[in-house]
């Protein structure tokens, strides 16, 4: 099947109107991706020719002005697959809410949505959130979360320090996550939105990463930064089912299975290179095959995974185990490949850009993101030992 | 740029089929008790799961008309009883594939028992193989032969030919070789004609490949009972996370297997081969079933190797059953393998 036939087939001619000035863009993002790799960044040139006014709204809901062919989990995970196969980093740095969609979707007001997602409604530039939960000293407890947010007034002051943050420093908005009750665990955690120039947000610096270059990853500081008291996400009250914690876990379970597809389109695009590169393996080009062939069946596992988490999304279940599994699977399966061709084709480890050795470095960089694969595997352990009957 | 794979969502399923499985999935959820109490072969609720089965699964089905519904059906369904008992699944939906593939007017006959042994895959070469998981042995065995590729016959086969040896994990069971090929060319029970071979074939994937699947959930949900119930070091044994690690490993590792037995059964039906797949995709299965026995056994520890908890009976069931799966889907591949092995075949 030629490329994208498949999400072609599940598009109306409404959708696919959508669809065709980005493939036209992915192809020029497929000409620029050992660039951004090599530099760390998006070439500012990429978008000079960028369908911005559709590449803004991929991820905003189909309410919210979002892209009509993006409004299913399941198109959207399509999508991404075809992203992936051209550069896995892509999947996380190119403009729009990104995780920060479902915080707003799930605690916000009528209000807020309208004003978040309209910031996206641009033809003119590129526009990015960001989702900032993870604290230097909090890695993997997100509910131990250290930066605090008093009211005071008609305001709120948050104060602390983030890391990790994707695309922190081209975000125009960034959802934060501070305790407003600390001591009080998950139940004191809230959402805040923070506009990009706000006094005391600054960027710490932009870190130097192994792998998934080109999505940028910051440190902010939280100083004093005060923000008006209607930026705050859901109730301020304390008590259950009030914090901002379901939220963000929410915003994991709508990314993931996206993600997931993404790094299978990658782990797809490397196979297949090097399928048609077995020559200049190692280990011999039949060797080189016959490894690609056996991982062939795990490459088909990963993605029906990753279609069945966008399903249980799409059928308004609750996706946080299928999410885990599809994002923990493709990154295991992915790690593997790497590991093997990495062995097959030493020349690529040498540096440089070479195919092989970036995706190792991708690869590496997928297991660790948006929860750690050991993570997932105790939280896949936890759900499925409450799980209350299977069948 | 590559292009996104096509998956095989499940069918929606028919009304009269979702309140059967509804019933059924009720009938078995009530069924969990406690790791010592468990009995895996006889309970009240097995016995209403196969009232229900009885009344009217095979009815059901044969009205369909949808072959690709029709399995996939068969398919959840022989997951949903198999995890609750693989004795109860033998008995209640062997005869579903032949009773399918035959003509209307000879659906409802009555059968010898020589129809209670499941599939018989044939080497290339004339030397046969095939096995009886439950029952008895009977006088008189039918034969699939897969014939040049795509094309099967269904052949009578006198039994003094056989020679019978234990099956892995089935105690009543057998497995039986054939070395001597002496068949008449028309000795089919049958009115070959009218008997669509394939879709037997089919049919029977679809239910050994749900078997397999309803077999290794509950191999992997008797871990995770285990592990949360023994405990060490003042907590259960699930809170130390090596255990917790192995654990989701299994869950990873089922779950992507069970998915992968469901698409390439709808691949099979939608190319129309019996083949569902190709010998990396054999090979995968099988060594991720291996697996997930080896690890399923680990977390038992001393459980895990002795009879008692269904731990050793399961996962040798399990690792039976996918050979039955390959032996049908892959004959020539399947046997070849098993006589590698130096198992059975001569």
């Amino acid at each position: 099947m030629a490329a994208l036939d498949l999400l072609m087939q599940e598009l109306t001619d409404l959708e696919r109107a959508e669809l065709d000035p980005l493939l036209a863009f992915l192809s020029e993002l497929g000409a620029v991706a050992f660039e951004a790799d090599r530099v760390g960044d998006l070439p500012a040139s990429l978008w000079d020719q960028a369908p911005l006014s559709l590449l803004n709204r991929v991820n905003v809901p189909f309410a919210y002005g979002g892209l009509r062919m993006t409004s299913r989990a399941r198109t959207r995970a399509l999508l991404f697959e075809a992203v992936g196969s051209v550069c896995p980093a892509f999947l996380m740095s190119l403009p729009g809410p990104g995780l920060a969609l479902a915080p707003v979707m799930g605690l916000g007001t009528e209000s807020q949505k309208r004003w978040f997602f309209d910031h996206f409604q641009n033809d003119r530039r590129p526009v990015w959130a960001a989702f900032a939960m993870t604290e230097p000293g909090v890695g993997s407890d997100a509910t131990r979360i250290q930066t605090t947010a008093v009211a005071d007034g008609d305001v709120f002051e948050i104060n602390g320090c983030k890391c990790f943050i994707t695309n922190g420093e081209r975000a125009d908005l960034t959802v934060v996550f501070a305790t407003v009750a600390p001591g009080k665990g998950r139940f004191g955690i809230r959402a805040f939105i923070v506009p990009a120039g706000t006094p005391g947000l600054t960027i710490e610096r932009t870190e130097n990463m192994l792998g998934l270059r080109a999505s940028q990853m910051t440190s902010l500081r939280f100083d004093r930064c005060r923000i008006p008291r209607e930026y705050l996400l859901g109730p301020e009250r304390i008590g259950l089912r009030s914090d901002a914690f379901g939220g963000a876990q929410d915003a994991w379970n709508f990314m993931r299975p996206a993600m997931a597809a993404g790094m299978n389109g990658a782990t797809g695009a490397l196979l297949d290179w090097v399928e048609h590169n077995a020559d200049s393996a190692f280990i011999g080009k039949d060797e080189a095959r016959r490894s690609v062939y056996r991982f062939k069946p795990r490459l088909l596992s990963a993605r029906l995974m990753a279609m069945q988490a966008a399903r249980s999304l799409d059928e308004g279940k609750d996706a946080t185990l299928p999410a885990s599994l599809a994002k923990t699977y493709a990154a295991d399966l992915a790690n593997d490949v790497a590991d093997q061709f990495g062995a097959m084709f030493p020349a690529c480890i040498g540096g440089g850009s070479g195919r092989v050795e970036k995706f190792w470095r991708d690869a590496k960089a997928f297991d660790i993101l948006e929860g750690t694969g050991d993570m997932q595997r105790l939280l896949i352990a936890g759900l499925k030992a409450r799980e209350k009957g299977r069948f | 740029m590559r292009s996104p794979q096509r998956t095989n969502d499940h069918c929606n399923l028919n009304r009269d089929f979702e309140e059967i499985i509804a019933a059924v999935k009720s009938a078995l959820q009530r069924m969990r008790m406690p790791l010592e109490t468990a009995d895996y072969r006889a309970t009240d609720i097995v016995r209403d799961a196969g009232r229900l089965l009885e009344t009217d699964f095979e009815g059901l089905l044969a009205g369909l008309g949808d072959e690709a519904l029709a399995q996939s059906l068969l398919f959840e369904l022989a997951s949903v009883v198999s995890y609750a008992s693989l004795d109860l699944s033998w008995h209640s939906l062997h005869d579903i594939p032949r009773r399918l593939a035959m003509p209307d007017s000879e659906r409802t006959a009555e059968l010898p028992l020589a129809w209670s042994r499941r599939i018989v895959p044939c080497h290339c070469s004339g030397s046969a193989l095939t096995y009886i998981a439950f029952g008895e042995f009977s006088p008189a065995l039918n034969i699939v032969v897969p014939d040049a590729g795509e094309a099967f016959r269904f052949l009578r086969v006198d039994p003094g030919h056989w020679r019978r040896r234990p099956l892995s994990g089935f105690k009543t069971g057998s497995l039986l070789t054939l070395e001597t090929t002496r068949i008449a060319a028309e000795s089919s029970p049958f009115n070959r004609e009218a008997f669509d071979l394939m879709r037997y074939v089919r049919l029977e994937n679809a239910l050994l490949a749900g078997q397999l699947r309803g077999a290794m959930f509950r191999l992997v949900d008797l871990a995770y009972s285990y592990a949360s119930s023994r405990q060490s070091g003042g907590k259960p044994i699930i809170r130390h996370q090596a255990v917790a690690l192995r654990l989701a490993d299994l869950t990873l590792r089922s779950e992507a297997i069970a998915l992968l037995l469901h698409h390439q059964l709808m691949a099979a039906f939608a190319s129309r081969t019996s083949e569902p797949g190709d010998r990396s995709t054999f090979d995968h299965i099988g060594r991720e079933m291996s697996w997930i026995c080896r690890n399923a056994l680990q977390v038992a520890a001393g459980h895990g190797y002795v009879e008692g908890l269904l731990f050793k009976s399961l996962s040798e069931q399990c690792r039976s059953l996918f050979w039955f799966w390959l032996l049908l889907v892959a004959p020539t591949y399947g046997v070849s393998r098993v006589a590698s092995l130096g198992e059975c075949v001569q």
